[in-house]
């Protein structure tokens, strides 16, 4: 058949050569027979003549050999799918279970693939990717795993601007912003990102119109400047050619336009325009807030360019302890994006795999069952002169063509999956290109359909194919009971079972994790307070007299405004990420390491955290006073083995302090050589009058203070008034960022919901085509024993008991799928630990409570097609055959 | 002579497939051949020839190269493949039984009939 194919292929291809050796073998032909003709002693003209007469009207021979290659392939594919399209018009039922079926795997592979290939796969869209890098701190933590980061200081950016030749550096602000625009009458929200001189051309995009930012204009107090994505120049400005140099009105202040991007770049973000950056050491530049990119010049080495930069940052590691392993260094930029992400979209990429596969067992059963009802059919072709080659190639048609609906259904139902995920779960993934169908997973889409109906079908066809017609003719329609392929059928589904089970495992694993984590207990009450932090790594904050007066005037003027119920500031909120010190009890020679955080008087009264013990820091806590501290219920729990720890004294910070209260439990993220994004942890509490000098310049260097508000009434624009109250004592001072707790809550558990949620998106189509498919069996078992249950019933069995024995084979394939499932999931879950908080992967719960679901859901399954049992007349089961 | 008897269509392969066997042959060529070897009995229509050639080509059985004729003509020659060969075997023998079929049938006497 291979060779048939090939040779009506050449034939099309070659159309022209093929066309000329044919008339030239005609022609050839009618020589010869002119020939014969006249040496038998006709004369030439009256030869030739007779000759073409002979031959008959040269075109329709040559119709006639034309169709001759291509006559048997493709009128047979033909004929195959009127054929098939005649079966599925009969059997509507099946057409539509097995694309829906389909639909659901294919969809879903498709949407997640479309989503790792963005992230992990796709070559990002600029030009010579493979040679962006993304520069980032690396550290060993005390676990022994290495910790990457990618946010860095406006110091390290000064150094390595300087310092480093073999990348061409530019340098973008992590965090996006809103801004309100306002051009002409209309004021909009923008999404706005702030870069870098030379940002783009390290991107290697060239503006449409007009430039980029340059060096000297990014810088502080340098001019008002914004360039314009492609999108927000059509949509607000027209599409002007003569932009440049017009002014935007952003944040009240204007700016002048002095570039266009092309149509389709994004970066990062989805950006509508793009403001300088002016990276400075101080303000915002003194907290962690760029990330830095680059791309290696021609002939550069990753190896080469991560040692110079490891070189040229040596100067700010040198200083960190040698067991840190600190240093600077570069990644791919893809590779250094997905790094994060890798572990959990692939995992959510095997579960689509796996509910496709489910997907495909149950066409394969549904396809088992249909060929079975056509027996007659086919054994009447088969007698009739039919090869078993040409029915194995009908059936196959017949699965190329559901195939083709299959994934018709797919890709629109993957489209529709892929616009889900986009709105739930595309903001921690922090992508750098579109995610949308394009032709890789419209490949995709076509090679699962098709490998997957082609696979289900295959062993229908064969079966058929291999019908033995007078068997069949006689064997239908006398069996009492049971039929001998029935069992193939339970024992797809118990298969298919398995994997529901395995899927229900790791889903359920997944969403009591997300549950713990959801569920922790808050220690406060977030409702409402919003949270404002600024960087004060500046040489006007040196001292701890500074920094007190400066957290507290700002807190004071809040306090004062009739807006605000209350306010405060810390060093670290509940749910960000915790500095890590070291204390030891007074007495103790070990030192140990805890999570240390300063707070002005009034910090435990403003997030609501109940007191324990003692009292809470107030103003009565200056420096002249004796040095004092609060620690949390976890510290006690930890450190001093629950004893009262009033009295108690503690060397940290440069002092020894004396814990005069207890306070409730709040959750943070990780520090080093942890794992759960959520957790309770040992906390001491200082008041910053009483923080040293030195400590404070320290800490400053790696966290930015916030201050904290609750809003007296809810409409209360909490974020106007602790700008207004910042600017208002130290106009020079930026805030960084403001958000709500919520949104610190959020952001932390943003990956595990994505997780916790495609998980169990998966298992539940994965239960919900199993079930399918156990129903389709039982009613297809039903239908098989009409006879045998007619006769049972007119024995005089009860409606109940019948009901019963017709269901029992799909509790018994549950069952067996469990069985076998639990065993998988307990060899698979393994890869699950690292996601998994708050219970073990072998939780007993979750075991318990996917065994119940399954068997719950296989007894719905099965006991509603078993119903059809009430409706047989046992007199009529009798007679009809 | 005979009126020359009309040929089926699958009858026809089989003897082209025979008629190439005895060595490689343009399309003229084959159907003198054939007409000789039936001794003037089969005269292949001129229309069928050729339709029938290439449904053999392309079913594997047969192949075509262009070659040089006896008088330094070109022509396209046909041979037979070695699938040519199993399927003008599997063929021959399918006819031999057939026909002995045929003939046990049609020298049935009537007694034979209706036991």
């Amino acid at each position: 058949m291979i060779g048939r194919l090939w040779r009506a292929l050449a034939t099309t291809l070659e159309r022209r050569r093929f066309e000329r050796e044919m008339a030239a073998e005609m022609a050839d032909h009618l020589e010869r027979r002119t020939e014969h003709l006249v040496r038998e002693g006709l004369p030439r003209a009256r030869a030739e003549r007779q000759a073409r007469l002979e031959f008959g009207n040269p075109e329709a021979l040559k119709e006639a050999c034309r169709e001759a290659r291509r006559l048997d392939l493709a009128d047979e594919l033909a004929r195959n799918l009127r054929h098939a399209a005649r079966i599925f018009a009969r059997a509507p039922g099946l057409t539509v279970a097995v694309a829906a079926t389909l639909g659901l795997g294919i969809g879903a592979n498709v949407a997640i693939f479309s989503l790792v290939d963005a992230v992990l796969w796709r070559p990002l869209p600029y030009p010579d990717a493979d040679r962006l890098a993304i520069v980032e701190t690396r550290l060993r933590s005390p676990s022994g795993s290495m910790e990457r980061s990618r946010r860095h200081d406006g110091r390290t950016w000064e150094i390595l601007e300087t310092g480093v030749r073999r990348l061409d550096l530019a340098v973008f602000s992590s965090w996006p912003a809103g801004a309100n625009a306002v051009a002409g009458e209309t004021v909009e929200h923008l999404r706005v990102q702030r870069v870098g001189a030379g940002f783009f051309r390290v991107l290697g995009t060239a503006p449409l119109l007009g430039r980029e930012f340059r060096a000297e204009e990014d810088v502080p107090g340098g001019p008002a400047l914004a360039i314009l994505s492609h999108g927000l120049w059509q949509r607000r400005f027209g599409g002007d050619s003569r932009i440049l140099g017009r002014a935007l009105m952003l944040r009240g202040e204007p700016h002048t336009i002095v570039g266009v991007l092309p149509e389709g770049l994004r970066t990062s973000v989805e950006a509508d325009l793009w403001t300088p950056l002016r990276p400075s050491t101080s303000g915002e530049g003194s907290g962690s807030n760029y990330t830095i990119v680059g791309r290696l010049r021609p002939g550069v080495s990753w190896a080469a360019a991560d040692a110079e930069v490891g070189a040229a940052g040596a100067a700010l590691t040198a200083t960190a302890p040698a067991e840190l392993e600190l240093r600077l260094g570069v990644e791919p930029l893809q590779r250094g994006l997905g790094r994060e992400v890798r572990g959990r979209l692939l995992l959510a990429w095997s579960a689509a795999w796996l509910v496709l596969a489910v997907a495909s067992i149950n066409v394969a059963g549904l396809l088992l069952a249909h060929a079975a009802r056509r027996t007659r059919e086919i054994a009447t072709r088969m007698a009739l002169g039919g090869s078993p080659g040409a029915i194995l190639r009908q059936m196959l048609t017949e699965s190329l063509a559901l195939s083709v609906v299959g994934g018709a259904t797919g890709l629109a139902l993957g489209a529709g999956l892929l616009e889900l995920l986009r709105a739930l779960a595309f903001e921690p993934l922090g992508l750098w290109q579109e995610v949308g169908i394009d032709s890789r997973a419209l490949a995709v889409v076509a090679g699962s359909a098709a490998a997957s109906v082609l696979l289900s079908g295959l062993y229908p066809a064969l079966r058929a194919s291999r019908l033995d017609p007078r068997a069949a003719r006689c064997a239908s329609g006398i069996r009492v009971a049971g039929s001998s392929g029935s069992w193939r059928r339970r024992a797809l589904v118990a298969a298919q079972l398995a994997v529901v089970a395995a899927l229900l495992v790791g889903a359920g694993l997944l969403a009591r994790s997300l549950w713990h984590l959801q569920g922790l207990e808050p220690g406060f009450d977030a409702e409402g307070v919003v949270a404002a932090s600024a960087s004060l790594e500046d040489a006007r904050y040196g001292t701890a007299a500074e920094v007190d007066r400066l957290l507290e005037t700002v807190a004071e003027r809040l306090r004062r405004d009739p807006g605000v119920a209350a306010a405060s500031a810390a060093l670290n909120l509940p749910y960000e990420r915790p500095l890590n010190f070291p204390f030891a009890v007074a007495g103790d020679a070990d030192s140990r390491i805890t999570d240390l955080t300063y707070v002005t008087p009034g910090y435990f009264e403003t997030l609501k955290i109940p007191l324990v013990r003692g009292r809470r820091i107030d103003r009565r806590d200056r420096g002249t006073t004796a040095p004092v501290a609060l620690v949390n219920r976890a510290f006690m729990r930890a450190y001093l083995d629950d004893r009262d720890p009033l009295g108690a004294r503690l060397r940290i910070a440069e002092a020894e302090r004396e814990i005069v209260g207890v306070v409730a439990d709040t959750p943070q993220q990780p520090g080093w050589g942890d794992t759960e994004p959520l957790a309770v942890r040992a906390t001491v509490y200082v008041p910053v009058a009483q923080a040293s000098d030195d400590f404070l310049r320290l800490v400053h260097g790696w966290f930015q203070p916030s201050w904290v508000a609750r809003p007296a009434m809810p409409e209360t624009d909490l974020a106007g008034r602790l700008r207004q109250a910042v600017a208002a004592v130290d106009p020079q001072l930026p805030l960084a960022r403001i958000r709500t707790l919520e949104e610190v809550r959020a952001q932390a558990l943003a990956r595990e919901r994505l997780q916790a949620a495609l998980a169990a998106f998966a298992a539940a189509v994965a239960l919900l085509l199993a079930s399918v498919g156990l129903a389709g069996l039982i009613a297809a078992s039903v239908s098989e024993r009409r006879r045998e249950l007619g006769i049972r019933l007119t024995l005089g069995a009860s409606r109940l008991w019948t009901v019963r024995a017709a269901a029992l084979p799909g509790l018994g394939a549950a069952g067996a799928g469990l069985a076998a499932g639990l065993p998988l999931a307990l060899a698979l879950v393994r890869g699950l630990r690292a996601f998994v908080h708050g219970v073990g992967v072998f939780d007993p719960v979750t075991y318990l409570g996917v065994a119940m679901a399954l068997l719950g859901v296989a007894a719905l399954a099965s006991l509603v097609p078993a119903l059809r049992v009430l409706r047989l007349d046992p007199a009529e089961t009798l007679r009809t055959e | 002579m005979p009126k020359p008897t009309d040929l089926l269509q699958g009858t026809l392969d089989l003897l082209i497939l025979k008629a190439l066997s005895l060595g490689p042959m343009h399309g003229y060529g084959v159907l003198l051949r054939i007409e000789q070897l039936s001794r003037e009995a089969l005269k292949v229509p001129q229309g069928s020839l050729y339709p029938a050639l290439y449904r053999l080509e392309h079913r594997g059985w047969i192949t075509s190269e262009l070659g040089v004729s006896e008088n330094n003509r070109k022509a396209k020659f046909y041979s037979l493949t070695a699938a040519g060969r199993r399927q003008l075997e599997a063929e021959t023998e399918q006819w031999g039984r057939l026909s002995d079929a045929v003939a046990l049938v049609l020298g049935a006497s009537k007694v034979e009939a209706t036991s």
